[in-house]
């Protein structure tokens, strides 16, 4: 071979994403000297919710399957950590790993027994396991506390020192996050990503050429399983409590509504998502109580507002605010039947 | 078991079995002319069962309240549709899926707005005493369930069978290019498609509110029903859908007989992993496979 | 002796009714290239399918290499040296040029997921040789300057090169090309050709699917003929080209029948349906490239060509379900060319499609009762419109009465040749100003086919207007007014039907392709 062509290094980062890059590290490290205690508790559980949203976007951006049952995983890894410490005494740590390897398991089942079906099975399959996931959270109240929930959740301690304190628990939750989000993008970017990508594009054909698509959307399934466990956990020692309410169908629809908002061409999405579907909670929080003189309805409002969201996204802005920004289609858009 | 008592399974089995046979028929109905699963269907049960019970405390003629709020239903399925559905038509999977579980959310959350979080009651059509029928205890407004669920059915029947928009919806739903050869507008279908399906919904809930609270998130366990006994019957015709309803219906009954009541509802979960396990295609199983 | 690397024993294929491949045997042996030639419909495509496991047989055996594979998942028969173009293209259009042909190397198939989010060096060397690997194959084919480009943005003959390579990248033993000419320009088709004949010297065994006979009867070492799903005949080129079978299958057969020549020239009656310069794409093909036509009302007026030539999306144009980009229709005063289907059917130009179109699970009387929809105004009929319909469908059983015998069956049971009456009654039932016929005699054996076109004749001296498209040169032309003859998306000849009949350009057309 004659020419060397100038083929395109993926792990390139000019040294202009670089500049941004540590701007940004540096503007997120000082956050919470500057913000107050409840500030810095909201971007903590920002942080977590990122965790799991990365696991979405990669599983509904370029796997092309759509999991409601994302906050049932994240409810299993919260309640196994949980239950774990609280009834058996493990440290939360192991109960940590215990909780994603069981939401893995699970996803793996599910996935397996679905794997040759089309999305919308997939999607109802999900929606059943996360509605019985809760019943079974409910029912098993022994272990679980049933309606009322888990208290008395240890936290972590690193050693002997214990994680206290929301600073503490901002900079943990999201170096872990940070982890998250760059091994996820190094596995869109590499070979494997490729492979899914190409799946995304035509099943037929990257069929024929050799790529057991079955076997793809199944490891992509149980990643983001495995990523919501570990959230949950998370979860379960920084709140020290957890009760059914929070792992419900409503919570999964806000991790789609984070991944999609966010854009599905691009990890980062599930990011900038995860921060702007919270800040119009907020918002949403104070001032529409204003507008309606009445508190009580706020929460409706709310499912309301992201239902709306939702459709108009997918109608007007199917990929997103990334896809503004990004080139590359994710293939939301299907020519013409 | 007495025999009584299995009587008393049976008969409340296929007294459910109708309603989720109806929910059933409207999803096999939209899945195959609008080529989505429409999560939202359990929620047009919801808004035709909250919208009688609120009509009827607000002092409306029952009968009345029964009509208007099936034809609700039927309008707001509609509206859904022009809005929401037809401009994505041409939509990958995965956002069809994700627009109709935007549209669910969304009517949750009005319904919580417009009605309120507390569970409604609707008089029961006929009152009193439980009837006893072959040795069991039939509740009354049990009989008005199935009279309003054969009653539909034959209409469905009549509709599809005998009239030549019945036809043309049937011919869209099973070949949609070829229909547009005589003359069927599929966008029209897609939109009778879904009000229809949303109707049927509507009477579901109409008939059910007597028996179990009408609550502002009632829909979603009884549309993944609906769902499950779609899939038992295959997604591809609607006698299937019927026979699904009907099953699935009957199973729940006899197995929470067996089982404590606070897992029943996750019988119907456990059948669909056995049907998508053993069988996918349904029972009436499509012959192409292509749906499944 | 060459040892056979691909052998088909006794496979069938049928999916509800229509049998696609029909207790097939054949070899393809190694080093050879192997064509598989035929009419429309003949099963070609499925069979490829039945190879590499997009089909599972209903019935015999797929053997590569003395292994067994039919019932394996495409993904294994990709790993055991089978590759595949597709006649359509499927691309990865999200992918670039470069990625699309790493997706097929081995080095890259199943990388481990926790290395690549570390990004280990295994997996950056792993990386490396699925580049080098592609980068070998683009240049082989000629793309190699194009490699950083995203793979939508290659014009078509390029992408048809890019699936090439990307199959190249699976290192196959065999390698099954799709139509590969299909839409290529002259100079696109050399180049291919001579891609073809380089990768046949270096050993490899090719089996094509082609329409443009002639280089297919050029290139290949072996040709094997199917028509209706049976393998009519094989051999060496010249056997074939020969062979009354092939040329039966392909350019038909006379009907026994005598027909009066048409009576009155061209111009006589007034024209009712004119198309002036139309080009229709069918997603990236360029399928129609100016066509022109004019159809006389009353007429029968007949559109030959060989396969590919782009008779069905000429009709399908007309009747709505193609827009075309450019050029126009005029039906009856009226400009039809952004009209959609729907539309155009309930305007009076009704069309029967290929393959007959059923609705499986309508009875045959709902199916005619249905093809009246069109002329229905409103959502509710009176009883009078009704009993018209009715009386109307007592006529269409007297057209043809196999039909009335099956009123209550279901149309996906029933056989091929009564799916075609129904279908034209269904037809007619619109009340057709202009009846449109995409092939009626495809899969149905010569009796019915005389029955249907006698039918058909009856109906034009009846004064309806017909366009008639047909593989079926000769039948079709002794019932026709006038015909052209359609080639690559442009009329090559038109003319009176006894002098196309006589003019040996049809034949060469037919059995040429290009």
């Amino acid at each position: 071979m004659e020419r060397i062509v100038q083929v395109h290094k993926p792990a390139a980062i000019g040294v202009r994403r670089w500049g941004l890059l540590l701007v940004g590290i540096i503007v997120a490290a000082a956050l919470p000297l500057l913000l107050n205690s409840y500030l810095t508790s909201v971007l903590v559980i920002i942080g977590i919710y990122c965790i799991t949203t990365v696991g979405v976007s990669l599983l509904m951006g370029f796997a092309g399957l759509v999991s409601l049952a994302q906050a049932a995983f994240w409810g299993v890894g919260a309640y196994v950590t949980g239950v774990m410490a609280v009834s058996f005494g493990i440290s939360p740590w192991l109960g940590i790993l215990l909780g994603m390897l069981i939401s893995g398991l699970l996803a793996y089942g599910l996935g397996w027994i679905t794997r040759n079906l089309n999305g919308h099975y997939f999607s109802l399959a999900t929606l059943g396991f996360g509605i019985v996931l809760n019943i079974v959270l409910i029912e098993e109240s022994e272990w679980t506390g049933g309606s009322s929930g888990l208290m008395g959740i240890p936290g972590l301690s690193l050693g002997s020192i214990p994680l206290s304190g929301d600073s503490a628990w901002y900079y943990f939750v999201w170096a872990i996050a940070a982890l998250c989000l760059f091994f996820c993008k190094n596995l869109v970017r590499s070979g494997w990503g490729r492979n899914l990508r190409s799946m995304h594009a035509s099943q037929a054909a990257s069929e024929s050429m050799g790529i057991h698509t079955g076997e793809y959307r199944l490891k992509a399934f149980v990643i983001s399983a495995l990523f919501a466990g570990l959230s949950g956990g998370l979860y379960a020692c920084y709140m020290s409590f957890v009760s059914p309410a929070v792992f419900n169908f409503d919570m999964s629809i806000k991790f789609v509504i984070m991944a999609v908002l966010g854009g599905l061409v691009s990890i980062w999405g599930s990011l900038v998502g995860v921060v702007v579907v919270t800040l119009l909670v907020e918002v949403l929080r104070q001032y529409v109580p204003l507008l309606l003189h009445n508190s009580s309805s706020g929460g409706a409002i709310e499912v309301i507002f992201f239902g709306v969201l939702l459709v108009a996204i997918m109608v007007y802005l199917p990929n997103g605010i990334m896809g503004i920004f990004h080139k590359r289609t994710s293939n939301l858009r299907v020519s013409a039947k | 078991m007495s025999g009584a008592d299995l009587i008393q399974l049976i008969v409340s089995g296929l007294t459910v079995g109708g309603i989720y046979a109806l929910i059933s028929v409207g999803f096999v109905t939209i899945y195959n002319v609008n080529g989505v699963i429409n999560f939202a269907q359990g929620e047009f049960v919801m808004v035709g069962a909250m919208s009688a019970a609120s009509l009827v405390s607000a002092g409306c003629p029952l009968w009345l309240a029964c009509i208007i709020s099936i034809l609700v239903a039927a309008a707001i399925g509609a509206i859904v549709q022009k809005i929401a559905l037809h401009p994505a038509r041409f939509s990958s999977e995965v956002v069809l899926i994700i627009i109709t579980i935007g549209i669910s959310t969304a009517l949750r959350g009005i319904a919580q707005i417009t009605f309120g979080s507390n569970p409604l009651t609707l008089p029961a059509f006929l009152a009193g005493e439980p009837v006893r029928l072959l040795g069991a205890y039939v509740p009354r407004q049990d009989f008005f369930i199935v009279g309003i669920t054969v009653i539909t059915m034959v209409l469905l029947y009549l509709f599809f069978e005998k009239t030549m928009t019945g036809s043309a919806l049937r011919a869209c739903m099973m070949n949609r290019e070829v229909s547009r050869l005589v003359g069927i507008s599929p966008n029209r279908m897609a939109l009778l498609a879904f009000g229809l399906g949303a109707a049927l919904a509507g009477i579901v809930g109409v008939s059910i509110a007597p028996v179990s609270l009408a609550t502002y998130d009632m829909g979603m366990m009884i549309g993944l029903k609906g769902f499950v006994a779609a899939t038992i019957g295959g997604l591809v015709n609607i006698p299937g859908a019927v026979i699904g309803g009907l099953l699935l219906g009957l199973a729940e009954s006899l197995g929470a007989g067996l089982i404590s009541s606070g897992y029943k509802d996750a019988i119907a979960f456990l059948i669909l992993l056995l049907v998508l396990v053993f069988r996918p295609q349904g029972i009436v199983g499509a012959k192409s496979g292509k749906r499944v | 002796m060459t040892e056979a690397l691909l052998e088909f024993q006794g496979v069938t294929k049928n999916f509800g009714g229509v049998i696609a491949v029909n207790n097939n045997s054949f070899q393809v042996k190694e080093g050879r290239v192997v064509a598989l030639i035929g009419p429309n419909g003949a099963g070609k495509t499925s069979t490829f399918n039945c190879i590499t496991g997009m089909y599972a047989p209903d019935a015999g055996e797929v053997w590569f290499h003395g292994e067994k594979i039919n019932h394996l998942k495409p993904h294994k028969i990709a790993e055991l040296g089978i590759a595949r173009t597709f006649q359509n293209l499927q691309i990865f259009t999200n992918l670039s040029v470069l990625e699309n042909v790493m997706v097929a190397a081995k080095e890259t198939r199943k990388p481990n997921i926790v290395a690549s989010m570390l990004r280990l060096p295994g997996i950056k060397s792993d990386e490396e040789r699925a580049q080098m690997l592609a980068l070998e194959m683009l240049e082989l084919v000629g793309l190699t300057d194009r490699a950083q480009v995203l793979a939508n943005d290659l014009s078509f003959g390029e992408q048809r090169l890019l699936e090439v390579a990307r199959a190249l990248a699976l290192r196959p033993k065999l390698l099954l090309l799709d139509e590969p000419l299909s839409g290529l320009s002259r100079e696109e088709v050399k180049g291919m050709v001579a891609l073809i004949q380089k990768l046949k010297k270096d050993g490899l065994t090719i089996f094509l699917i082609e329409h443009d006979l002639s280089t297919v009867m050029e290139i290949s070492d072996h040709i094997i003929v199917l028509d209706f799903g049976s393998k009519i005949a094989e051999g060496r080129p010249d056997e074939v080209r020969s062979n009354e079978r092939v040329i039966e299958a392909y350019l038909g057969r006379d009907v026994k029948k005598q027909y009066e020549a048409p009576e009155g020239k061209r111009g006589e009656r007034e024209p009712i349906l004119t198309l002036k310069d139309i080009h229709t794409y069918r997603s990236t093909i360029h399928a129609l490239k100016g066509v022109d036509l004019q159809i006389d009302k009353g007429s029968l007026v007949a559109v030959i060509g060989a396969n590919g030539a782009g008779k069905s999306t000429l009709l399908g144009t007309i009747a709505g379900q193609y827009s075309p980009k450019q050029g126009t229709i005029c039906f009856d005063g009226k400009s039809m060319e952004k009209v959609p289907a729907e539309i155009v059917s309930r305007r009076g130009i009704n069309l029967v499609p290929e393959r007959r179109g059923m609705f499986a699970e309508l009875t045959v009387e709902e199916s005619i009762r249905l093809g009246a929809y069109p002329r229905i105004g409103s959502l509710l009929i009176s009883a009078e419109e009704k009993r018209r319909i009715e009386d109307e469908m007592e006529q269409m059983y007297q057209l043809f009465p196999r039909l009335k015998e099956r009123r209550k069956q279901l149309a996906g049971t029933l056989s091929g040749g009564e799916q075609q009456m129904l279908a034209i009654v269904r037809g007619l039932m619109a009340h057709p100003k202009v009846l449109l016929l995409d092939e009626p005699s495809l899969g149905l054996a010569p009796l019915i086919v005389e029955e249907i076109f006698d039918r058909l004749y009856q109906l034009k001296k009846s004064d309806m207007t017909i366009v008639l498209v047909e593989q079926n040169a000769k039948a079709a032309l002794q019932i026709a007014d006038y015909a052209y003859v359609l080639e690559n998306g442009r009329i090559k000849l038109e003319g009176l039907p006894n002098d196309l009949m006589q003019d040996s350009r049809i034949r060469d057309a037919y059995l040429s392709g290009h």
